[in-house]
């Protein structure tokens, strides 16, 4: 039997002239796992929007419901208020709630449920590569600036995204000019906002382990915000890069790479012990990969990936922002320009008929 | 005639192999197994929705990455694995990592069956290889000490060296570097900055591995090492696995035996043969043809002499049991494998030239040995010995030419004599040979030398029968006849028995 408010808001109208038209079926999502229900809403003006609405009734089966509550409700404050900043900063790039706050569903125990109205994505980027899998070069590197883009402007706002992965970048078409497609990061559940403490800024893997950058995976946690925060979405967006151009994350070509006693599963000593060892099966994946991608960005693209999954933590980013004694060793400036100068070339290419 | 150097004591100095040998060895494996991490229930639950949702080669890889982590196999993971093994058109990673994950994500690494390649231009080609993969990797230590032991390999010491210094300034430092420095300085003739180094990072010296190779450089140097009772503990707690602590009662066991302690040499090498690593077992198999007998190695030799890089071990052994032409064959891979180690050089030549007769081996082996140590007398010595019972008589004498004996080298000029006498009868300087003969087998008696003494006369009567001049020959055959009797060493009666194959008659003379 049915007994949750947040599974019931089908036909009610929300906050802003939304009205909830359809259910999505449980597809797990980052915050909250099995605590928050989707659903498709649509606008007055016709757009249309994700809806996550939390369902703190269901915490109260659970066995310690008091504190399940608590984390619940910061993990969607703590939401909430950084989606809140992104918009202020008027973030491009990073998928904005459009709409929030509480509706009333008559007839339950608990009626009041919280949630949040996202912008409308098309998919995800695994889905948009599946369905095409030639996609252009140019295209892929679009999304990758764009990514880069995204998280530099969290970057700039002291947020760092800390679960990029291909799942949280969403695919937004049929927009207005100048360009059709965009593509925008989601997902800021796992987020460390410098400003807001939250309850994840404790745990050694904030966001999804199968990205984590590994220094997370074999439980070595750098104290300073860069190292330990912004650091890892470098490591996340050089993994994406390598899984644009071969569906793999670094983490599993470093896998692969590594001796079987020397993984992350079996190390018993410290990150500073095995670093020479993941360096160097680094190296041999980047070397793998570069020979599945296409000849003409090879070069470029082993190079940022080089740079941006390098395993230690504190050399990690554009040698040359590492270099300046002021600014931010981790600033993706760099890698922004480099992807926007490869799109173009790409573009061009695309022009000329060079696929 | 060939020298060996059987009198020096043998340490159990650290090997130095190339980083993917090494690691596949295990001595480069974690101290402590890691309790099995079991993946939180729906660390998968995300990816495996989405590739159910939209079955493709990129959620199916995205699946295929997360799995990986925990190494996780289910019926999801095959199904994902078969939809990109089934597209043909995608690239090589994910097929590969499809492939590991149909394979239950078994490790791929091989143990290879090939034995270690000894060929200049391979260890040049290996430099040119590394040096590729350095620029696009400067900061890969790990090949930075690749480059060092090929460069050691091709004897470039200075080059070695600096590779190395990078390669420990890169950093961080960990036990294969520290291994493999440890090693390069002790074949430069270095071992102050090995002890040097190793105290230096002090906290690298809890690893019994690390501390292994400090107590057997301090061996190395008739110095006690100032970590000996540190050393003790750890083997006497037994708190690690037996294959990680092998090798530091092995160490021990080398001070042991230079301090006449064999009771307590024999306690440690037993502990060092729970699970040997090749070096522990060549030193028990080292210790037993010096009069210290392991039970434990002669119960189960036949399984330990297995182990894949057992090279010197088996050499040793076989060598010791009379079966020259397998101790030859394994002291060769034994010196492919550690090609800057003197030990496996002067055996090689040595062994091959005496015992086996096999001297283009015998040449073959003092050359590699001199390409790492262009200046030793003893193996320019085994080098114009093999050349000269080839015929190959200008080499023989440039090899000669090239020695440079001191004063206090009475033993290696006594030698070297005998060899310069085989020279000389081979060019057809017949009385200046014999009388350098003469000379050689006087001295060495006179010095106590027995075998040697025995060996050179064995060799001269050989020549002796091959000039052919009958009253020459009766007196030096009774007189090799004469130091045989009083040194039946193995090689004393090897090369007597060759010597009656040739004239059966010999003996009676």
């Amino acid at each position: 039997m049915i007994s949750d408010a947040a599974e019931n808001l089908l036909g009610l109208k929300l906050d802003g002239g939304w009205r909830v038209l359809k259910k999505i079926e449980p597809g797990p999502t980052a915050t909250g796992g099995n605590f928050c229900t989707g659903y498709l809403v649509e606008n007055e003006d016709g757009s249309q929007g994700f809806c996550k609405a939390l369902n703190l009734a269901r915490a109260l089966t659970s066995p310690d419901p008091a504190r399940l509550l608590e984390e619940l409700t910061k993990a969607y404050n703590f939401e909430c208020e950084v989606l809140e900043k992104c918009a202020d900063a008027k973030m491009s790039r990073v998928v904005l709630a459009v709409g929030k706050g509480v509706v009333e569903v008559p007839g339950f125990y608990f009626p009041r449920v919280n949630y949040i109205i996202f912008e409308r994505a098309d998919g995800d980027i695994r889905a948009a590569l599946n369905s095409a899998a030639h996609l252009d070069i140019a295209i892929r590197l679009r999304c990758l600036h764009h990514v880069a883009t995204g998280l530099q402007q969290l970057h700039q706002r002291h947020i760092a995204h800390q679960d990029l992965k291909p799942s949280n970048i969403l695919v937004f078409s049929h927009q207005t000019q100048p360009e059709p497609v965009v593509n925008k990061i989601s997902d800021l559940g796992r987020a460390t906002d410098r400003a807001i403490p939250a309850r994840h800024d404790q745990f050694g893997i904030a966001g999804d382990p199968s990205y984590a950058p590994p220094e997370q995976l074999y439980g070595d946690t750098p104290t300073d915000f860069g190292a330990r925060r912004l650091a890892c979405d470098l490591y996340q967006l050089g993994s994406l890069i390598a899984f644009m151009f071969t569906g793999v994350s670094i983490n599993a070509l470093l896998f692969q790479e590594l001796h079987p006693m020397h993984t992350w599963r079996n190390w018993t000593g410290t990150y500073n012990e095995a670093l020479p060892y993941v360096r160097d099966a680094f190296g041999r994946a980047v070397g793998r990969i570069s020979s599945d991608m296409p000849h003409q960005i090879k070069t470029d693209v082993a190079e940022l990936i080089g740079y941006l999954c390098e395993p230690d933590p504190h050399l990690r980013g554009h040698p040359v922002s590492r270099r300046q004694q002021a600014g931010n060793p981790y600033s993706l400036v760099r890698f922004i320009s480099r992807l926007d100068l490869l799109t173009r070339k790409a573009e061009i290419e695309l022009q000329r008929g060079v696929r | 005639m060939t020298a060996s150097r059987s009198d020096t004591p043998r340490d159990v100095l650290p090997r130095w192999r190339q980083w993917g040998l090494a690691s596949r060895s295990g001595e480069l494996d974690p101290l402590r197994v890691k309790e099995s991490l079991q993946a939180p229930v729906d660390f998968l639950a995300e990816h495996e929705h989405a590739f159910h949702e939209r079955p493709g080669v990129y959620t199916a890889g995205d699946l295929l990455s997360s799995a990986a982590i925990m190494e996780i196999s289910s019926p999801s993971i095959d199904r994902a694995a078969e939809v990109v093994l089934r597209s043909q058109e995608h690239p090589g990673a994910v097929r590969r990592l499809a492939e590991r994950a149909q394979a239950g994500w078994q490790s791929d690494i091989e143990v290879s069956k090939n034995p270690p390649q000894l060929e200049s231009d391979h260890a040049q080609r290996r430099v040119a290889q590394l040096r590729r993969i350095l620029s696009r990797e400067p900061r890969n230590s790990i090949r930075w000490a690749d480059l060092a032991r090929a460069y050691a390999t091709l004897g470039y010491s200075d080059s070695a060296s600096r590779a190395m210094t990078v390669a420990l300034q890169i950093g961080p430092i960990n036990r294969f570097l520290l291994r493999a420095a440890t090693r390069l300085d002790l074949y430069r003739e270095d071992p102050d900055h090995a002890i040097y180094m190793l105290n230096r990072h002090a906290s690298h010296l809890s690893d019994p591995w690390v501390l292994a190779a400090e107590i057997a450089t301090s061996t190395s140097m008739d110095r006690s090492s100032k970590h000996m009772r540190r050393a003790r503990k750890v083997i006497d707690n037994r708190e690690l696995p037996p294959w990680h602590i092998s090798e530091l009662a092995s160490a021990l066991s080398a001070v042991e035996l230079r301090a006449g302690r064999v009771k307590q040499a024999r306690k440690l090498l037993t502990v060092s043969l729970e699970n040997p690593t090749d070096n522990a077992l060549a030193q028990a198999e080292w210790s037993s043809t010096h009069g210290v007998v392991v039970p434990d190695l002669q119960e189960s030799r036949s399984d330990l002499l297995d182990a894949p890089t057992g090279y010197e071990a088996r050499a040793l052994y076989f060598a010791s049991r009379g079966d020259y032409d397998l101790a030859v064959s394994n002291a060769i891979q034994w010196l492919a494998d550690q090609p800057f180690a003197m030990d496996a050089a002067v055996f090689t030549s040595y062994t091959a030239s005496v015992l086996a007769d096999d001297h283009e081996t015998a040449a073959y082996a003092a050359g590699i040995g001199l390409r790492a140590y262009p200046h030793d007398n003893l193996l320019l010595n085994n080098l114009a010995f093999a050349c000269a019972r080839l015929g190959r008589l200008e080499d023989a004498q440039d090899a000669l030419s090239r020695m440079r004996l001191t004063n206090d080298e009475e033993m290696s000029a006594a030698i070297a004599s005998a060899t310069l006498g085989l020279v000389s009868l081979r060019v057809g300087n017949v009385e200046e040979g014999r009388n350098l003969y003469r000379t050689s087998v006087r001295s060495l008696e006179h010095m106590k030398y027995d075998e040697s003494a025995a060996l050179a006369a064995l060799f001269w009567c050989e020549e002796e029968l091959r000039i052919g001049e009958v009253e020459v020959l009766r007196e030096v055959s009774k007189k090799a006849t004469e130091l045989a009797k009083a040194c039946p060493s193995a090689a004393v009666k090897t090369r007597l028995r060759k010597l009656s194959m040739q004239d059966p008659s010999i003996l009676g003379r």
